[in-house]
């Protein structure tokens, strides 16, 4: 049950000793959950907030997870983050709610800075204390001025986020997430700003909640009105038969195709496919997007159904980006970026962040445990916005039960196979999870990552590895050196 | 973290080695939580019941606290207790949920399983077939109920699971005469609620060990008397409190305190009671009391309570309530605004009525906070005492706004313990002195200190809301 230990690595129960094969009780052994709090969470860099919830200086809000509470505030020195507990008896000085059904604190508090609720000590937006009610009755030693400030919490922004790090010696949050993070910085991903943002509880552990969206061969089954709207005109792409495999890429282009389809066919196929990406998960491809798709419907296009696709698509960037800049929108030049600097439809940044880019928006989740078998699911849509609009965010995720018709079809369809997975994992004689060397190899790696915590592998090792999750969706199981 | 052993005794995890300081793994670390259930609890006196549920011969009630059930039972010759077992194969002999009651006089108690039978003194009076079992297995003292140590004090029955314990009146110390002359022994209840709060035991009752927390999370209560509070926490304390506001009449100040005490009266919902603000509110017209009133306003506020002391004696008194005389026993017993008797009891007095609080512990974040109003009733007439609490959500509207807003900084904390930095509360050796001594009293217990320190130490517990760190002399 346990791995051996190795110089001054810490044993990790239910290790991966074989890649492509998850042992079951990762996901709702109690031990292992204690593991993960003590040595994963307290380590890695955690999506706190987005940095248009904290506009104005002053502005705050609580980001809770695994059991400890941050402030995180907008200062005139830029963005800082606070334990949440105050220096007397430990009350938290704002917030102090948790996460479970989704609430954020938030206010501001320039004027008023932080007050706890139980005695009335203060506290400025930096965190330096300004009041200690009836300071006399306490030894001098109690009050050394450094002691009674709040304690702070290492913080950074990257992509439109706050991110919080409890680890004073992990590498900054860039260096963590390494080259993807410029690639998704050229896709403009610090000027998207949230449309909606809704949350749901789900009755499963949260690795089985992230784990439905890092690899796109669940779709036909999962999600069969995105393979229906391209089935006439194009082969699956993970059928064994459909001799996608081998060749250059150029005969994959071809062999995409099924036999006799025109250029016409092809394109419309395409477009009902991101027609149904769009209403399934609304933000991921938007609504606007979908109109310059429709405008070129007719377009002038070469006979080849390869060459044509390629051409269309390059028209549909072109456009997206000159009619969105057009009305003030900070685009990057997206045909530009798709060759520069390539990303994923999915990108997964670990432990539980996740960009979809398609164009210029992109959905976004994060995913926060709530216990081994239950977990909080947040969803947003990103979009960008007219430099000069009027702008106000979501404050806190609207939520909903995980079955609710008010969610998207697809999440829906991945909610739906959530809860009743984590049931299925403690039927009497399933081991082990089974997986896919070439298609669900992100699984496999990021749970390699986590035994690296676990285990207490160096930080730069485990950043390295960290690394290779970029664009691993849908991908293979790699070499990660831990 | 842990102390070193000191001739023969326990090593404790996470002690207070520094009286001002109070480790936060205390709270829910569960290694010191099993030492608590260890070493604590069954060695310390636990208020079981009040004796206004079981007034008749035969009345029983079942107290359970940390996994034991006992069954306490008012018999011909005094209150009595029982460990709830049956001497047969253990299945409780009565209740075992946790609050039951009932009468045994005419039935005894029957076990549920095999029908064994006890009477109210616990010995065994029938075994089932007895030709079943071998003669050594039916030794009469062998098959009568375990007793368990009870002694009865202020209205209550106490047990301790240690029969080597010094008695309650020696852990607890005067403290006990003083709150009997205020005739204690008897209150009833007058309601009786219950709630399950998200956080560790010691964490829900320290809320109520100090009144500096009065100023923020009680705001209504400063507000109408800001000179008091100020006088007590804000500004060092003078050796006269000054309860006046010198730019207003005396008899402005006396609309404050009516104020006050409504506030108080309304927010606890029985520690000072609505028959008593009444007695207050009839003696408002200062001018036309017929009384000289010192030049000194303070001097003058002082006079007009022991006159409101002094009518709620004589008024309560006609009407036939074992009220003592409030302005003599304030002087020969005092009691301080909040008592709190070692480990889990509280009383609130005021004048003559109470509020009382037990706290049990149900998992190292999760214990049983109890609520009574207790007052005084026309000795001739019939008033039927709760025999349960009500339970309601912690934070429910039905909870009176004072304990409401405790209750709201309660699970806080609890979150608010377990934030990355925070090691260790930071104490007031003035006013937070309760909090302090009381988990140096518990680290007493968990390190194996002879009894009789304990003890000792116990009874300096008395008068200690709101006061200083103590040298507990163990």
């Amino acid at each position: 049950m346990l791995k051996s230990a190795d110089g001054s690595l810490r044993a990790v129960p239910f290790p991966i000793d074989d890649p492509e094969r998850i042992p079951v009780r990762r996901y709702f052994d109690e031990e292992f959950y204690k593991l993960e709090l003590e040595h994963l969470w307290p380590h890695v860099w955690q999506m706190a907030c987005r940095l248009e919830q904290i506009p104005e200086v002053g502005d705050w809000v609580e980001y809770s997870n695994a059991g400890r509470g941050v402030i995180v505030v907008r200062t005139q020195s830029g963005v800082k983050a606070f334990h949440n507990a105050c220096r007397h008896r430990g009350v938290p000085i704002a917030g102090g709610y948790g996460n479970d059904e989704g609430k954020v604190a938030s206010g501001n508090c320039a004027h008023t800075g932080f007050i706890c609720p139980f005695h009335g000590w203060r506290w400025n937006i930096d965190g330096e204390n300004t009041l200690v009610y009836g300071k006399h009755i306490f030894s001098q030693r109690q009050l050394d001025p450094d002691d009674i400030n709040l304690v702070p919490c290492r913080v950074e922004t990257w992509a439109g986020c706050v991110w919080i790090n409890h680890d004073n010696d992990a590498p900054p949050v860039r260096e963590t997430m390494g080259p993807v993070a410029d690639r998704l910085d050229a896709h403009g991903i610090g000027d998207l700003k949230m449309e909606w943002w809704y949350g749901t509880v789900l009755p499963a552990n949260w690795k089985i909640a992230m784990e439905a969206f890092m690899e796109g061969y669940h779709v036909l089954t999962t999600h069969p009105q995105l393979s229906a709207a391209r089935r006439d005109a194009l082969h699956d792409m993970y059928e064994a038969d459909s001799g996608l495999e081998g060749g250059t890429s150029a005969d994959r282009s071809r062999k995409n195709f099924r036999d006799g389809v025109t250029t016409r066919q092809v394109i419309d196929a395409q477009f009902r496919g991101m027609e149904q990406l769009s209403i399934g998960m609304a933000g991921m491809v938007h609504p606007k997007e979908i109109e310059v798709m429709r405008s070129l419907l007719d377009a002038d296009l070469p006979e080849d159904p390869g060459l044509a696709t390629a051409t269309w698509f390059g028209m549909v960037q072109q456009k997206i980006v000159d009619e969105l800049r057009a009305k003030g929108e900070p685009i990057p030049d997206l045909n530009k970026v798709a060759v520069s600097d390539p990303v994923n439809a999915v990108e997964f940044l670990f432990p539980h962040w996740f960009v979809l880019p398609v164009f210029s928006s992109m959905s976004s989740y994060r995913i926060r445990p709530l216990g081994p078998e239950s977990c909080l699911f947040e969803i947003w849509s990103l979009t960008m916005y007219p430099e000069d609009a009027d702008y106000s965010p979501p404050l806190e995720p609207t939520m909903l039960p995980f079955d609710s018709p008010d969610f998207p079809p697809i999440p829906r369809q991945d909610y739906s196979n959530i809860p009743i997975q984590q049931k299925g994992l403690h039927a009497t004689g399933f081991e082990f999870m089974r997986l896919s060397t070439t298609t669900e190899g992100l699984i496999s790696n990021y749970h390699q990552i986590i035994d690296g915590y676990l285990a207490g592998r160096p930080q730069e090792q485990l950043a390295t590895a960290i690394h290779e999750l970029g664009g691993n969706f849908d991908g293979p199981i790699k070499e990660l050196g831990l | 973290m842990l102390k070193s052993a000191d001739g023969g005794l326990r090593a404790v995890p996470f002690p207070v080695d520094d009286p001002e300081r109070i480790p936060a793994p205390r709270y829910y670390d569960a290694e010191f939580y099993q030492a608590e259930l260890d070493h604590v609890w069954p060695h310390a006196w636990q208020m079981a019941t009040r004796l206004d549920r079981i007034p008749e011969v035969g009345d029983w009630v079942e107290y359970q606290n940390v996994g034991q059930s006992v069954i306490i039972v008012n018999t011909e010759s005094g209150v009595k207790a029982w460990f709830n077992a049956c001497r047969h194969r253990g299945v409780p002999i009565a209740g075992g949920k946790g609050n039951d009651h009932g009468n045994c006089k005419a039935v005894g108690f029957v076990c549920p399983f095999h029908g064994w039978r006890y009477n109210m003194d616990g010995e065994n009076t029938l075994v089932y077939g007895k030709h079943l079992f071998s003669d050594r297995q039916m030794n009469p003292e062998d098959i009568n109920l375990v007793p368990c140590r009870v002694e009865v004090a202020i209205g209550c029955a106490w047990i301790n699971f240690d029969d080597d314990a010094p008695s309650l009146r020696d852990s607890i110390g005067p403290l006990l005469d003083r709150l009997e002359a205020h005739n204690v022994h008897k209150l009833k209840a007058e309601w009786w609620v219950g709630t399950v709060l998200p956080a560790n035991w010691k964490i829900a009752m320290e809320a109520f060990m100090e009144g500096y927390h009065v100023m923020t999370t009680h705001p209504q209560l400063q507000d109408i008397v800001p000179t008091l509070y100020d006088g007590m926490y804000k500004f060092p304390r003078k050796d006269q409190l000054e309860l006046v506001d010198q730019n207003k009449s005396l008899r402005e100040n006396i609309d404050d305190q009516l104020e006050s005490m409504k506030r108080l009266s309304d927010g606890m919902d029985g520690m000072l009671h609505k028959k008593e603000l009444e007695i207050a509110r009839g003696l408002a017209d200062v001018d036309n009391l017929g009384v000289e009133f010192p030049e000194d306003k303070n001097m003058a506020l002082m006079m007009w309570l022991g006159i409101v002391q002094d009518q709620i004696t004589k008024q309560l008194q006609a009407r036939g309530e074992p009220v003592p005389d409030l302005n003599t026993v304030c002087q020969t017993d005092p009691v301080n605004a909040v008592e709190f008797l070692f480990p889990h009891y509280f009383l609130l007095p005021y004048f003559s009525s109470f509020s009382a609080y037990r706290i049990r512990p149900l998992g190292p974040e999760s214990c049983l906070f109890e609520l009574w109003s207790l007052t005084t009733y026309p000795e001739d007439t019939d008033h039927e005492v709760p025999m349960e609490p009500t339970m309601i959500p912690y934070d429910s509207e039905l909870f009176p706004p004072i304990p409401r807003q405790d209750y709201s900084n309660i699970p806080l904390n609890q979150i608010g313990l377990h934030t990355k930095g925070f090691e260790y509360m930071r104490l007031s050796k003035n006013v937070e002195g309760l909090v302090s001594n009381f988990h140096r009293l518990l680290d007493g217990y968990l390190a194996g200190v002879p009894a009789e320190k304990l003890a000792h130490a116990n009874q300096m517990l008395a008068g200690n809301f709101d006061g200083v760190i103590k040298d507990l002399e163990f």
